[in-house]
């Protein structure tokens, strides 16, 4: 059973670590756009990839969890999306009133917060069950 | 509702660490369980009372209100 969980937990790691690899060379990449659109395309394609394989073994990696250290992972879930939707709401809201702008709040600039809003919910959620 | 399993760990003079690797679960489940703040499965409710071998009314019961 421990060896199971090590094994599991070795490929979220992994996964997580070619997941960053392959964003950061991505966004790099796209950012100074150094290749072609279609190579540009790949690049979105292999970050969307590596993205999912790193979310199924992490679901998969939660589901062997205890159902406490479940809990303490679905109410963070629930946190962070519902932060998430919050700040998508107000950003909303004020581009209305005045447009935003993008380099300060774009689409990685808020991938960036909700993974932050994510991590807030996991150390709520952590404190609250300690 | 009410549980025992601080006096049921006393007993047997087994630490949160002893009683989690009995059946399983983390230190920091057994805590939030023990303190109130989490109510567990019938399944975790089953593995606890026979790790204590006793019965699990033995180990959770109902107070005025729940």
């Amino acid at each position: 059973m421990q060896i199971v969980k090590n094994r599991n937990a070795r490929y979220v790691i992994f996964s997580a670590l070619v997941f960053s690899l392959i964003y950061l060379v991505s966004l790099f990449v796209l950012k100074k756009k150094l290749v072609t659109e279609p190579v540009s395309y790949a690049a979105v394609a292999l970050s969307v990839i590596s993205f999912g394989a790193f979310i199924f073994f992490y679901i998969k990696d939660i589901s062997r969890l205890d159902e406490v250290q479940v809990r303490i992972h679905m109410e963070a879930v629930v946190i962070g999306f519902a932060l998430a939707v919050l700040l998508l709401m107000t950003l909303a809201f004020l581009s209305y009133i005045k447009p935003l702008n993008v380099k300060d709040w774009g689409y990685g600039q808020v991938m960036h917060i909700s993974w932050l809003l994510y991590f807030t919910g996991l150390c709520i959620t952590k404190y609250k069950y300690r | 509702m009410k549980n025992m399993i601080k006096v049921e760990r006393a007993k047997k003079n087994w630490t949160q660490e002893d009683l989690a690797n009995a059946i399983d679960v983390s230190r920091q489940s057994i805590n939030s369980i023990e303190s109130g703040k989490f109510i567990p499965s019938t399944l975790l409710a089953l593995k606890m009372a026979k790790a204590f071998k006793t019965t699990v009314d033995e180990i959770f019961r109902l107070e005025k209100g729940d």
